[in-house]
């Protein structure tokens, strides 16, 4: 009984996803013909008072790879988006695993004595909206010059502070004799650092990565405000303007947008799922 | 000494780039509240009051603070029953996953659903037509706040079940043991165990909870654009549409004000969190 | 470890799958035209460059929609007459992204020396707080004079403060209906009028509703698309100062069914979320001309038209409504472009000869032919639709105007053998229709009135956006008018306390 309900319950939550990849595999004819609001020859049988709604399926009558076809060859400007998204991921990836370990093996080792105000700051800054923190953002764009290109969204999101609460959280149950072992034996700073230390917080900088790589994914904020040019959007936000007029090719060209999160997910979800746990903690 | 040194030069890097980019510009941006838009002389609270007493953004206000009442609680109590339900099955079963899911796919990619679902051509009117009712308008009623719920809930209920099953697993099990064995009743068992414990989590799962519902910005924008109906004008929205007039004085003196309201509330947490911890 | 390589795989094509898709594929304007934008170094909206002080010889050009081609093969006459002179060219391909930002830009001061704008935008900012008072240059300018150049168009802008632009080319707002048995009523009725309204406009319509063939009732379709109303009348029903709006008005709402109900029902027009679907909307042009079978012009909706094969032209032409209340007089124009000059140049002189180019002999045309807003257009169509859009350097005017009333009079001369009910009659010869044509147009210009646009908010993208999805669901049917203005009223008093 209560597996039958949990099983619904999965199903529900899961619907719009199965939505997308099941009709993705139509033809774009029908998802016109399906999803417009115009009587067609083609669907005036199925219309309701004169005025056609919306056929909802999730199993398309004739299943076929056009869509996928036509967004890949056609000279469409989604893979531009596409590539659009993967230049403002791939940075913001790669400069927050290389700034926070740093950052948390500092705060974790460091006898400062200000380390816990700096900390609280830090978290401070994480738990903001991301409307209010855009606007700093936006003054050291205009003052640096690179307002209305992917810097500004690079930048500030390579050193937001969530990275370095993360790790922090896992360092926190570290064995610091380790580090003192280590150290007596005569190694440098950074020795300790690659070699001690960083090995064991792999599984959470597996975990940032991927926690990141979502976020940066699914980007839309930023981009609205900071890109004003529309050869520059990424997908997330273009992926919407095209709903006018096209139901066949936002099927599919929103499957392919979703194969990369989903690939990440499949690949690293129990890292995943270890992050936010870790996030959560017993203490803060 | 020497520590101290080597510790900070570690912290560099990171510690620039917030300058940089958060703590000097959000200085700056004080400065900015206080001055005029056209001439950039010193004007005072000028800023501060016309924005307190437009209409905009007490509707906008309003709108944040009824969706944040709404949702934050039913994002707290339907994981906890959900996680309830499963924690013994452990984290990597497969209904996490599908819950999880959600959360990874892009807005922009499932935004469509909704559009099939609610528009005014679509699904569900369709039902209520050819049963002889009235089509609901969706989009542009006070229903859209539901919607927009119902949005937020299918996407984020994953995470805080994540959080929940977890911290259902630090419950030693020995206190349940201990229970079964002098017989207690299973209400009695929820209500001195299993609430009190889960107290610091649900404590976190309320933090996360209040962040994410500042997210829901994403499906409305791609679902409404800037000017969505009344009843789901939010804040974000506000802030946005004051972005593209580039009325950079307007916005200093709102972000500051309001950043201070939520940087005074996570000190409060943050220290009573600090406390809660140390109880337990 | 099978399942890392095989998603590292996966990965990796996903990742190349773009890159060769945009290089394989030979049609892809989108690609091209963005890697002609990296190319002309990062032509960015707001990557501009201003005029350095020490330089001397540079200016700057911001601008819109192909004006680098104009300006590569036009300006000849002054890369010749200054080949020291470096002419940079900061415009944007993308028109609504530069009228987007334009605001924004002024405030920053981000602007090149000379700046074009396009003629559907306001001016509320082409002030002496930016701009230089052009009116010195041109008093003290030989050739700029009424023997060159319509002098009431081309400095048509000037308020008390001074002159801050230049137009050219010049956007027709009226339009003309010429019939022996309507015209002659309605002269009586509105010659003592001084300002035709929208409203009047309506009111004709629907009194000589059923004596209006379809292609002359598409005339007024052209003006009272529920938008175009919608736009018109907002600027009345919007209190800036009190921050408030008043769609929900009883003889607005009621001119909106009105005009849904009848001219749109009547041309049997659909709207969908990509615009309005119709079979009228394939046989016509952008324009608004008909043809018929033969691909012939039929019925010209402007001041060219086929009609005015009549020589006494003035008569039989009834005023033409304003589109906006705010403008003044019997006939109004809106540039179609304008040229304004920036007030931190370092070489106004230099600047002020550039100008002069753009609005000399054929500069002009060329200038008006690159800009134009639909991209397939060719220099004929423009030329055959003249005053709709015309140039206001007097010769240019000529060139076009010959064109023109060649084409017009060989199609007068083939409806005139078919001759249904004498309303097309010929006579006279062909010089004897150019020079009347040419005096009465004269005449004609001479009392245009500029025609000031209102706050650009208005007609600009944030009020215009906000009202065109609410508009959309009203005339396609899924909300009540009430509903609609009720829910454009809320949301542009939001708009209005931003």
């Amino acid at each position: 009984m209560k597996k039958i309900i949990m099983t619904l319950i999965t199903i529900i939550v899961l619907l719009p996803i199965i939505f997308m990849i099941s009709n993705s595999f139509m033809s774009a004819k029908e998802a016109d013909n399906r999803y417009t609001e115009l009587v067609t020859p083609y669907n005036s049988y199925s219309s309701v008072d004169g005025e056609h709604y919306a056929e909802l399926t999730f199993i398309p009558t004739y299943v076929t790879l056009d869509g996928y076809k036509k967004v890949l060859t056609d000279d469409q400007a989604y893979l531009r988006m596409f590539w659009n998204s993967v230049l403002i991921t791939i940075p913001i990836m790669i400069g927050q695993l290389l700034i926070s370990p740093m950052a948390a093996y500092a705060f974790e080792m460091s006898t400062w004595k200000y380390k816990e105000i700096l900390y609280l700051i830090y978290i401070i800054v994480m738990l903001m909206p991301m409307q209010l923190l855009m606007v700093p953002h936006y003054i050291t764009a205009d003052f640096l010059g690179y307002n209305h290109t992917w810097w500004a969204i690079i930048l500030p999101a390579i050193f937001a502070p969530f990275g370095t609460f993360l790790l922090r959280q896992q360092l926190s149950g570290f064995d610091k004799t380790l580090v003192e072992a280590a150290r007596v034996e005569g190694a440098s700073e950074w020795r300790v650092f690659f070699k001690v230390v960083l090995p064991n917080m792999k599984a959470t900088m597996a975990a940032l990565a991927a926690l990141t790589f979502v976020d940066c994914w699914n980007i839309v904020d930023q981009a609205v405000v900071f890109i004003v040019d529309v050869f520059k959007e990424p997908l997330s936000v273009y992926l919407s303007k095209i709903v006018q007029g096209n139901p066949g090719l936002v099927f599919s060209s929103a499957c392919i947008f979703m194969v990369p999160a989903i690939l990440v997910f499949l690949l690293s979800h129990e890292y995943m799922i270890h992050g936010i746990s870790l996030s959560s903690g017993r203490d803060v | 000494m020497k520590e101290k040194i080597t510790y900070k030069k570690f912290l560099l890097p990171s510690l620039l780039g917030i300058l940089i980019f958060y703590l000097l510009p959000y200085l700056a941006s004080f400065y900015y509240a206080f001055t005029s838009a056209k001439t950039g002389a010193f004007v005072g609270l000028d800023n501060y009051t016309r924005i307190l007493g437009s209409a905009s953004f007490s509707i906008a206000s309003h709108n944040t603070l009824l969706f944040m009442l709404i949702c934050v609680p039913l994002n707290i109590i339907i994981p906890f029953m959900l996680a309830y339900a499963i924690h013994k099955e452990g984290k990597k079963s497969f209904i996490v996953l599908a819950f999880m899911l959600p959360l990874v796919i892009p807005s922009g990619a499932t935004v469509y659903f909704w559009r099939v679902l609610f528009g005014n051509y679509g699904f569900i009117n369709k039902i209520l037509i050819s049963n002889g009712l009235e089509t609901v308008n969706f989009f542009q009623s006070q229903a859209t706040l539901y919607i927009v719920t119902l949005v937020f809930l299918m996407k984020n209920i994953g995470f805080n079940m994540v959080l929940f099953i977890s911290g259902l697993g630090y419950i030693p099990k020995e206190y349940y043991e201990l229970a079964k064995v002098e017989g207690c009743s299973k209400w009695y068992i929820m209500r001195r165990i299993t609430f009190v414990y889960i107290v610091p989590t649900a404590f976190m799962t309320l933090l996360m909870s209040v962040i994410n519902s500042f997210k829901i910005f994403r499906e409305i924008y791609l679902l409404f654009g800037n000017y969505p109906y009344t009843s789901v004008y939010m804040l974000q929205h506000y802030v946005n549409n004051l972005f593209s007039q580039a009325a950079l004085q307007s916005l200093s003196a709102l972000s500051t004000m309001i950043s201070l309201i939520v940087a005074v509330v996570v000190i409060v947490l943050y220290i009573g969190q600090r406390k809660l911890a140390k109880d337990f | 470890m099978y399942k890392k390589i095989v998603s590292i795989f996966i990965v990796l094509l996903m990742l190349l799958m773009p890159l060769s898709a945009c290089l394989a594929s030979e049609n892809n304007k989108i690609y091209d035209s963005y890697m002609d934008d990296i190319s002309k170094q990062n032509k960015d909206l707001n990557n501009h460059i201003t005029a350095d002080k020490d330089g001397e010889n540079t200016l700057v050009i911001t601008g819109y929609d192909k004006l680098s081609k104009y300006i590569d093969t036009n300006a000849s006459k002054f890369i010749e007459s200054h080949p020291y002179v470096d002419i940079i060219n900061d415009s944007s391909e993308d028109i609504s992204n530069y009228t987007d930002n334009f605001s924004v830009r002024i405030m920053t001061e981000n602007l090149g020396d000379i700046v074009f704008l396009p003629g559907n935008i306001s001016y509320k900012n082409i002030n002496d707080a930016y701009f230089l008072d052009l009116s010195s240059f041109v008093e003290n300018d030989k050739d700029i004079n009424d023997e060159n150049y319509f002098m009431n168009i081309l400095t048509g802008g000037a308020n008390e403060d001074g002159l801050f632009f230049l137009t050219s080319g010049v956007g027709i707002m009226d339009y003309c209906l010429m019939r022996n048995d309507i015209s002659d009523d309605l002269t009586e009725k509105f010659e003592t009028k001084v300002d035709l309204t929208y409203d009047d406009l309506l009111d004709i319509y629907f009194e000589y509703n059923e004596k209006l063939d379809d292609d002359e009732k598409w005339v007024f379709l052209e003006f009272y698309d529920p938008f175009s109303y919608s736009r018109y009348k907002a600027d009345s029903l919007i209190d800036y100062e009190n921050k408030k709006a008043n769609f929900y008005d009883v003889d607005f709402m009621a001119n909106m069914e009105k005009v849904k109900k009848d001219l749109l029902t009547s041309f049997d027009i659909k709207y969908t979320a990509d615009g309005p679907v119709g079979s009228i909307y394939s046989s016509t042009d952008f324009l608004g001309d008909l043809t018929d079978e033969n691909g012939d012009y039929m019925f010209y909706s402007n001041l060219g038209g086929i009609k005015h094969y009549y020589l006494d032209l003035k008569e039989k032409c009834f005023s033409k409504p304003r589109l906006l209340q705010t403008a003044g007089g019997k006939y109004s124009y809106a540039p179609h472009g304008i040229i304004a000059i920036n007030k931190n140049t370092s070489n106004p002189e230099l600047a002020w000869e550039f100008v002069k180019c753009l609005i000399g002999e054929k500069e002009e045309l060329q200038y008006l032919r690159d800009s134009n807003m639909e991209s397939n257009m060719k220099l004929i169509k423009i030329l055959e639709n003249m005053l709709t859009f015309f140039p206001i350097n007097k010769k240019n005017f000529e060139l076009v105007a010959d064109i023109e009333l060649k084409n017009n009079w060989e199609i007068a001369l083939r409806y005139s053998s078919r001759n249904k009910d004498g309303r097309y009659d010929i006579t006279g010869t062909f010089e004897d229709y150019k020079k009347s044509y040419l005096d009465g147009i004269y005449e004609i210009i001479s009392e245009y009135n500029y025609c000031k646009l209102n706050d650009d908010e208005v007609f600009g993208v944030n009020s215009g956006s906000i009202v065109y999805h609410d508009m959309y669901l009203y005339v396609t049917d899924q909300q009540s008018i009430e509903q609609t203005m009720l829910n454009i009223q809320n949301k542009i008093e939001i708009w209005l306390n931003e």
